[in-house]
């Protein structure tokens, strides 16, 4: 168990009272990574990898350190196999724009993923003329492997998966359906945004050729986030964007793109950002992920027990909490998910996602929630009071108003 | 773990006795968590059958007070925020509001917007709405006006799902803010705009209530216009004269009259040391007509166009909340069903007189009688100071002070400052 009444000491916000039930959305930034973050506003403002004076090199050297503190998060092989990027979706569309597609490709997705592993797959259809196979969950959002045997064929290229979901905090079978890709030489990307913040990584013992994630999810500043990309795939994958800092060498003619990751990090980059995000996987290592998310476990179990003891409350997804991490969603009769959300808020100060969280095809279709869903999401900064008072609240709400 | 307003509010003694200064325990209540009062400010707290209560309160101050119980630090732009097509409901829009009071909008609302309480009574009493649903808990109600599902939240912000169009909207949210008037709790001194048009609230008899004056505040986020002007109480029935609403306003002065002279038979009884049941099916009949007032209270706050006028609406449900204080002293009383001692008795007797005289001279705009009440209650008052300390038969006295006090409060009305 962390320690989590110590540690809240470093999420000031929390003093005003509030119970901060979203971080599936985004979390909270501890004082140690907002630190870092001004030490570089305050003690090396400057850019990286162009200059040679001293706050240019100390700031080159602490950005690069954030690759660094990364890489080893997930250990991944070498620090060149970390790009930073701002976010997750930024992440999943630098591989869909960096394949050479021919038509007749095929992409497999499921419909568990977020949007932002989903649209960028069809966009594909209209452009390339790629074909796009979608693997269907179970009414629980459970993907069964035995689906993906049937749905990737020898002319798939990439299989595009999450490895939890967003609304429902299913860990799906990212080595199994890895092994299948690869049996037929395609490659893997895993949205890691719901796992790489909250349970512990290892890119080589998932097998994933990509792997993105974002750092505002993981107690980093918004606007910074990562792709891995497999070692192997690092010269072949055209980067998102290029200009300054990505080249080895110009002229009239050609030019050289540098090694990774310089080669895909165009342009002055988020620098105090990837500094925070570096800080904060270092806060997370600090804590340890194999804690926090037996802990953050034990919340969404005591939620999702709570809840559905109450009349009338709709939870969705798996009851065994062993396929799960942090996250409930649920609805509350047939209330506005918005009006729930805003009771939570506006009564007792607990702050829940409302809608269809990104996953519309997930919520609508296979969930059967047509107006959305309300979710509620666990961090390591969380407690079984504010558990309790999030259940209390839906209790009195359900029992004033269905 | 911080605690909640209503968790603060329910170890108060709940008996509105205005004796700390304060015509509700809810003000109290709110001040005592700002810091503007102490628990020891109330007199009730420290008789022995409130003793835990006390304790417990102390603790659970000590502990911390959840932020939304102390009013939000707002600054955000009030009127409709949001409107977008129905996802579920094609053809229909769902629109969101934020009610704001005073032309600053809510920008420091240190005690909140709505009273919780005050929320779910007013629009109940109104008898308006449909499928009316309401959580004093939470500060939340839900209610249907022609199909449209309407949820309301103490912070002011109100939802509209299945409105024809964003019009419909607002027209629907303008019926709810109305009815919501006398349930915004004044930034400045605690009370709600129902306790000002009650006279129970001390802080604006020289000025215009800022509830009152502000309007209750437009789904548009509109700033009135008007140019603010003002005239007292007294003319109220003046003005209602030349308002359409003229006939509910007259049927409700009309059960409030009835529910009085009830009051004053009741009194009359418990001075003779009568307890039947008659008094306790008189009590009942005064409920029902204080419910009619307030429904007929409610119509014209709701109907009145021009919103300055619209205050009568509010003047006489204020008056009738005090009718209603009233009777929950004299209810006591019945139920105590004890005679009263000699000196309880005399007591009861000023006390009586005081709330009578109190309606008679709002009635008849009487200023001198006003005044008349206003000095017999500082001498009511030494008088029951005195004999509360020693008496042991606290609870009726206190019964007996909220006949004065209620009497006192519509007295007061008098020269309280309207808009014109």
């Amino acid at each position: 168990m962390p320690d989590v009444a110590k540690l809240r000491k470093d999420f000031p916000i929390l003093e005003s009272g509030i119970v901060y039930l979203d971080n599936a959305a985004s979390s909270l930034t501890p004082e140690p990574v907002l630190m870092k973050m001004m030490e570089f506003y305050r003690d090396y403002r400057a850019n990286v990898e162009r200059g040679i004076h001293r706050l240019s090199q100390r700031a080159s050297g602490e950005y690069e350190a954030a690759h660094g503190k990364v890489a080893e998060f997930i250990h991944a092989k070498s620090d060149a196999e970390v790009v930073m990027t701002r976010n997750t979706t930024e992440g999943i569309n630098l591989v869909a724009n960096g394949i050479d597609w021919r038509k007749g490709d095929r992409v497999v997705t499921t419909l568990l993923e977020h949007h932002s592993n989903f649209i960028v797959w069809l966009r594909l259809r209209k452009r390339f003329g790629v074909e796009v196979d979608i693997v269907r969950p179970s009414s629980e959002g459970i993907l069964d492997v035995n689906t993906f045997e049937k749905a990737i064929t020898d002319k798939t290229r990439l299989v595009a998966i999450t490895h939890v979901s967003n609304v429902l905090g299913t860990v799906t079978p990212i080595q199994e359906v890895a092994e299948i890709t690869h049996r037929h030489g395609a490659r893997i990307l895993v949205d890691g945004a719901q796992s790489v913040p909250h349970i512990p990584i290892d890119v080589r013992n998932l097998d994933c050729d990509f792997l993105a994630f974002s750092g505002h999810k993981m107690l980093a500043p918004t606007g910074i986030g990562c792709l891995y990309i497999r070692e192997e795939y690092l010269n072949e994958t055209e980067p998102l964007t290029i200009g300054g800092g990505t080249i080895e060498e110009v002229t009239e003619e050609h030019y050289t793109l540098a090694p990774s990751p310089r080669r895909f990090e165009a342009g002055t980059p988020a620098i105090a950002e990837a500094i925070g995000l570096g800080a904060a996987v270092e806060y997370l290592k600090g804590v340890g992920l194999e804690a926090t998310a037996e802990h953050e476990k034990s919340l969404a179990t005591r939620i999702f027990q709570g809840l559905e003891a109450i009349k009338g409350v709709k939870v969705y997804g798996p009851t065994d909490f062993s396929l799960r991490t942090g996250i409930v969603s649920f609805n509350v009769g047939e209330l506005n998910p918005h009006d729930v959300a805003l009771a939570l808020d506006v009564s007792g100060s607990v702050m829940v996602r409302s809608g269809f969280h990104c996953a519309m095809p997930l919520v609508k279709e296979v969930l059967g929630a047509r107006g959305g869903c309300v979710r509620a999401s666990t961090y390591l900064y969380n407690t079984m009071e504010e558990v309790d008072r999030l259940n209390g609240m839906v209790e009195e709400i359900a029992g004033a108003f269905i | 773990m911080t605690h909640t307003f209503n968790e603060i509010y329910d170890l108060f003694p709940k008996l509105d006795c205005g004796l700390c200064g304060n015509p509700s325990c809810r003000t109290m209540a709110r001040k005592v968590i700002t810091g503007d009062a102490k628990v020891e400010g109330c007199v009730n707290l420290k008789r022995p059958e409130f003793q835990e209560n006390l304790t417990h309160l102390r603790t659970v101050l000590a502990e911390g007070v959840e932020i939304g119980a102390k009013g939000v630090v707002v600054v955000e732009e009030a009127g409709i925020t949001y409107v977008h097509p129905c996802i579920s409901e094609a053809g229909k829009v769902m629109a969101e509001a934020k009610l704001a009071s005073g032309p600053e909008g809510s920008v420091n609302l240190k005690f909140g917007f709505y009273d919780p309480i005050m929320l779910c009574w007013a629009l109940e009493v109104s008898g308006l709405f449909k499928d009316f649903k309401c959580s004093t808990n939470l500060g939340v109600a839900k209610l249907n006006i022609d199909g449209k599902t309407v949820m309301v939240f103490k912070d002011g912000r109100v939802n509209v799902r299945a409105a024809k169009d964003k019009q419909d909207a607002i027209e629907t949210i303008r019926l709810v803010s109305r009815s919501l008037w006398g349930a915004i709790i004044c930034s400045c001194c605690g009370n709600v705009g129902i306790d000002c048009a009650s006279g129970g609230c001390a802080d604006c008899l020289s000025k215009i209530c800022p509830v009152l004056g502000g309007g209750p505040p437009d789904p548009t986020g509109r700033e009135r216009s008007e140019s603010m002007s003002q005239t007292t109480a007294q003319t109220i029935f003046e003005r209602v004269k030349a308002l359409p609403t003229r006939l509910q306003f007259e049927a409700g002065v009309e059960s409030l009259d009835t529910a009085m002279k009830t009051l004053q038979d009741l009194g009359e009884s418990i001075l003779l040391g009568k307890f039947q049941d008659k008094e306790r099916k008189s009590l009942q009949n005064i409920q029902g007509l204080l419910e009619k007032a307030n429904q007929r209270a409610v119509r014209v706050v709701v109907e009145t166009p021009a919103i300055q006028d619209a205050t009568v609406g509010l003047i006489l449900a204020g008056v009738a909340l005090d009718i209603s204080r009233m009777t929950e002293g004299i209810k006591t009383l019945v139920k105590l069903g004890v005679p009263l001692t000699p000196k309880s008795c005399s007591l009861l007797r000023q006390a009586l007189s005081i709330a009578l005289d109190g309606y008679k001279a709002f009635r008849s705009a009487d200023e001198g009688l006003g005044r008349a009440v206003l000095d017999n209650y500082q001498m009511f008052k030494n008088a029951w100071g005195g004999a509360f300390k020693e008496s042991s038969e606290k609870e009726v006295l206190v019964a007996v002070e909220k006949l004065a006090v209620n009497g006192f409060y519509i007295a007061r009305l008098l020269n309280k400052p309207l808009p014109t």
